[in-house]
């Protein structure tokens, strides 16, 4: 595969290079295209001039109306959902939503309005209700709570363009082309043995955005993640099992899921499916267990990713997600892990969901550790809170989900660092006297201050004596945040390490979902909790 | 544009499209008018937000396909232009054998909650008001106060090929206040519900809100650490809520997951009873229970709906049928209600259970129970054993001999939905409004009691 097609993936640190090559199949040469489709370069208005025009006269009125500082988001967010049941297109929806979200600081106090009327005097009476919002809340709150200016973490006023790169744009692909390897899949799938249901869902989020602020920002930026799964249900032995067939949610068009492979692997899901209905569930124990690259994305999005998000650590979400046990005075003290245990936060790695060039307060992406060799070391920030941890500039993980939201500090990409020693998953494995070996996502919950949380598996299988036995069915974990990754006692070397991503984390008030990649390569944790 | 123009657009793109040999079309107008207040560090924060968006809906019945598109409003000639790229789209796309075309009347419907329109409903100023003053006292107390006002109206004209038109203007209020003590961990919520017709009371349910959120975050000061295990356990309105809302939303009550043997049903339906004639169902004549609440007497799909009843008579009554399984069965469809129709948990007879009208009542005469406010993150572990698993929330308790006696840390439950409303051993007649915001992707209203469950499973314990 020429490089010139799919870069070569950036490297976590301290491993060596990573080779997307391997995930792709041999006809990815095809895919010739690597700009965003004609579709998101299209102005939102009549023309880029009309657009920048716009971006002028909100910041204009926002000035002579006082703002200490503004922003703006406008653009045009596409969504776009197919479902598949067995052979046949059950649903499909494309969503085109286009308008400006304007927020404004006056007084020490915010304001946002966001409106769909692109019209001149649209905007100017959606400038006007942030600031009437921004106004109301100074006067009914008392004046030592505004916000200080000071405070506001500087970013150059950045003059930027930045578009993700899309071989294959999920927006223009008709519904028989997107639904084709969903479609032969299920024909593979359905005639196996048990196999009565075979269900699949694509989603896409894509964007045209322009950011400019009161400062001078001006930033127009293209983005685009896909995200796909396809679960093959077996109804055998009295009971019901699934497997799911992912395509992981990163940033790029179809080509991710062109690479998925799904309908060579559909024989396989059938036969596991069809294992999990004939399977014995673990007794409940402690166990250990090697769990993989796609199992633990979710794992550290819950325990990592969500409790290191400032605001929320600092009770700004208090009354929906929950806070955070990760409190301020830990940082730098506290033992998240074990001293393997490396998490590093990456707003610029090529294919992650949050790899925006800029976000949404105009700060340049950056790449932060988390936590090193198991110490708390850092928290994703924006620019009114990054001051709070005596950090001069805020560390470009705020995210809109639409020009229509409000920025938020989001998770940003984030991963477990490979092990800096040798280490396949067979050698783990066949390191591993008894245990259980965990593959893939099912259930998954967790507490608001992100302390007890359970995970489950697509998969699972015991181990014994360094060997892959049975399969088990139903295998949940269940751990305490700091116990579960200090209990880590080996991960697999780099050539083991897999990009994943969450498509719909959730997060708000009113409810945002944001886009991130999280990678990992398989892990082992000692006496982890199996059932309940 | 004001909505009567829109409408007039709709009824032009709509007439227009007819001649492009659609089996079905729909058209769904939707103009959205927010405001959300957000409370973040004791303070109205910056995501208080104003949201006015214009959009429309197409939906394409074509041949056995079906696919929808939505978009901004724009000129008529331009919204048909799409229409036909949609419907040559349409022709090529893979066909649904389990499709359906819905039908309709030729009627027209008009529904309005209020006549006076979002800003004189509910002024901003006087919610910004309300909300300083709610949280000043707590924030003066050293506590944490956050929480989330969202004000929003709906205005929906739907129209079909059949010709049958439905317009409906909704609004309302929904209120989520939460205090806590960030050093302690120790937190409480409340949540009311103003509908266009309560708006009046805006400032007392939010200040009885925020009163029951302090009381509850003064009270789960020093939990204790129980053990995890069986208990007997009081569920407030606000979890019972949770609870259900989770067991549809997992289509638990599916047809043709019961008949394919793919869910918990399927090998237990008939055999399931619960005490004291338990009645679940989405109700849209819930007289008495809420004053005030109206609601047009169409589903999203402008299908005639009246209610839907799940469980009744103590038995699984109505479960959910697909027009698809409809077809394919000889059973009846079942008709599923727009949001907005209130789901309501009541009891009908004595029989098996003890009934109180207060919680408080109910806690008085509990000799040991665990006592939870909320639950929160629900999943699903296993549907074949119906299983659920999440955790307490804001609010948890040991009760004895009648009283409260400590708080408790959080725990993590594993439980079938099913089986909790099995073992229910006491119920109080008083229930509680409650919904979940609009905007947060929540769906409509419920109306909940407190339940008194005889054993329930904690699995672990958290770490405050």
């Amino acid at each position: 595969m020429s490089s010139s097609v799919l870069p070569r993936l950036v490297a976590p640190p301290g491993s060596r290079s990573f080779d997307f090559s391997r995930l792709a199949p041999p006809d990815l040469l095809r895919f010739e295209k690597q700009l965003p489709s004609s579709l998101l370069l299209a102005p939102v208005v009549a023309s880029q001039d009309a657009e920048e025009r716009l971006l002028e006269v909100a910041l204009a009125l926002s000035r002579q109306s006082g703002a200490d500082y503004a922003d703006l988001r406008l653009g045009t967010d596409y969504y776009r959902e197919l479902s598949v049941h067995d052979t046949s297109v059950s649903g499909h929806a494309l969503q085109k939503s286009s308008g400006v979200g304007i927020r404004i600081l006056m007084k020490g106090f915010w304001g946002f309005a966001a409106t769909s009327d692109l019209s001149e005097e649209g905007v100017k009476r959606c400038v006007m209700r942030a600031v009437s919002q921004a106004k109301g809340v100074a006067a009914v709150t008392p004046e030592r709570f505004a916000f200080q200016m000071n405070k506001w973490a500087a970013e150059p006023a950045h003059i930027a363009t930045h578009h993700t790169p899309v071989a294959v744009c999920p927006l223009s692909t008709n519904v028989e082309e997107l639904s084709k390897l969903f479609r032969e899949t299920a024909e593979r799938a359905l005639p196996q043995t048990g196999v009565k249901r075979v269900t699949a869902v694509m989603n896409v989020h894509a964007w045209r955005r322009w950011f400019a602020s009161s400062e001078g920002a001006k930033i127009l930026s293209t983005h685009c993640v896909v995200d796909a799964q396809q679960q093959v249900v077996a109804v055998a032995n009295g009971t019901s099992s699934y497997r799911t067939l992912v395509s992981p949610s990163m940033a790029g068009g179809l080509e991710h899921f062109l690479c998925a492979q799904f309908p060579e692997k559909a024989i396989s899901a059938a036969a596991d499916a069809l294992a999990k209905c004939n399977a014995e569930t673990a007794p409940t124990g402690e166990y250990n267990l090697i769990i993989d690259g796609h199992n633990l994305a979710l794992t550290m999005h819950e325990s990592v990713g969500h409790p290191t998000e400032l605001d929320r650590v600092l009770g700004h979400e208090m009354s929906l997600a929950g806070a955070s046990f990760a409190t301020l005075e830990k940082r730098g003290v506290f033992r998240y892990g074990s001293p393997l245990v490396n998490f590093t936060a990456d707003n610029r790695i090529r294919f992650g969901g949050a790899s925006v060039g800029y976000d949404d307060e105009g700060v340049e992406c950056q790449r932060f550790p988390i936590i090193e060799e198991g110490i708390l070391v850092g928290y994703g920030t924006n620019r009114e809170c990054a001051h709070e941890i005596n950090q001069e500039r805020a560390n470009g993980t705020t995210r809109s989900m639409t020009w229509a939201d409000a920025p938020i500090v989001r998770i940003p990409n984030l991963y477990l660092e490979p092990g800096k020693t040798p280490l396949s998953l067979k050698e783990l494995i066949a390191d591993t006297k008894d245990g259980i070996l965990m593959l893939g996502r099912d259930s998954f919950s967790i507490d608001q201050m992100r302390y007890n949380f359970q995970f489950g598996s697509d998969m699972a299988y015991r181990i014994r004596k360094g060997e892959i036995c049975e399969p088990l069915r139903d295998v949940i974990y269940q751990s305490i945040t700091p116990e579960f990754w200090s209990a880590c006692d080996a991960i697999c070397d780099a050539s083991e390490w897999e990009m994943h991503g969450v498509f719909n984390c959730g997060k708000g008030h009113p409810m945002q979902t944001a886009q991130m990649m999280h990678g990992a390569s398989p892990a082992r944790f000692r006496n982890i909790r199996v059932g309940f | 544009m004001n909505f009567e123009r829109l409408q007039q657009i709709s009824r032009e793109v709509l007439k227009g499209a007819q001649s492009e040999g659609f089996d079905h079309l729909t058209l769904e107008l939707i103009v959205k008018n927010s405001r959300g207040v957000r409370v973040g560090r004791s303070l109205i924060s910056r995501e208080n937000v104003s949201h006015e968006e214009s959009t429309i809906v197409f939906s394409g019945w074509l041949n056995s396909r079906f696919g929808s598109f939505i978009c901004d409003v724009t000129s008529s000639s331009e919204l048909l232009a799409k229409i036909r790229e949609f419907r040559q789209e349409l022709a090529l796309q893979p066909i649904d054998v389990e499709l359906v075309v819905p039908t309709t009347a030729k009627m027209t419907c008009v529904w309005q909650a209020s006549k006076k329109n979002l800003d004189d409903l509910f002024p901003v100023q006087e919610v910004y008001q309300a909300l300083e003053n709610a949280i000043s006292p707590v924030r003066n107390l050293g506590l944490r106060v956050s929480g989330y006002i969202e004000i929003s109206e709906l205005k929906k004209f739907f129209v079909d090929s059949a010709g049958f038109e439905l317009t409906t203007v909704d609004a309302g209020l929904f209120g989520k206040m939460t205090a806590d003590n960030p050093q302690s961990g120790a937190a409480g919520t409340g949540e009311f519900i103003c509908l266009a017709s309560q708006n009046k009371d805006f400032a007392h349910k939010l200040n009885q809100a925020m009163d029951h959120a302090l009381k509850i975050c003064q009270l789960s000061e020093g939990p204790g650490i129980p053990s995890a295990g069986d208990y007997c356990v009081i569920l407030g309105p606000r979890a019972v809520r949770d609870l259900l809302y989770m067991t549809l939303y997992y289509e638990l009550f599916d047809q043709r997951k019961v008949e394919e043997r793919r869910t918990y049903l399927s090998g237990v339906r008939d055999e399931l009873v619960f005490p004291g004639g338990l009645e679940l169902s989405y109700c849209m004549n819930p007289e008495g229970i809420v004053p005030g609440y109206s609601h047009a007497p169409f589903n999203q799909h402008g299908r005639f709906f009246n209610s839907l009843r799940l469980i009744g008579g103590g038995r699984i009554q109505d479960l959910c049928v697909s027009p698809y399984w409809a077809k394919k069965t000889g059973l009846n469809e079942s008709l599923l209600p727009s949001n907005g129709v209130p789901m309501v948990l009541t009891s009908n007879s004595d029989l098996g259970i003890d009934r109180y009208e207060t919680m408080e009542q109910l806690i008085s005469k509990t000799e040991h129970a665990i006592y939870v406010e909320s639950l929160w993150y629900i999943r699903i572990v296993s549907e074949m054993n119906g299983l659920l698993t999440g955790m307490t929330r804001d609010g948890v308790f040991e009760v004895k001999d009648g009283k409260i006696i400590r708080p408790l840390r959080n725990m993590r439950w594993h439980e079938n939905p099913f089986s909790v409303l099995s073992s229910a051993e006491a119920i109080t007649t008083e229930s509680k409004l409650l919904g979940l915001p609009r905007m947060a992707g929540g769906n409509g209203l419920y109306v909940m009691p407190s339940l008194k469950i005889r054993r329930f499973h904690f699995s672990s314990v958290s770490s405050f």
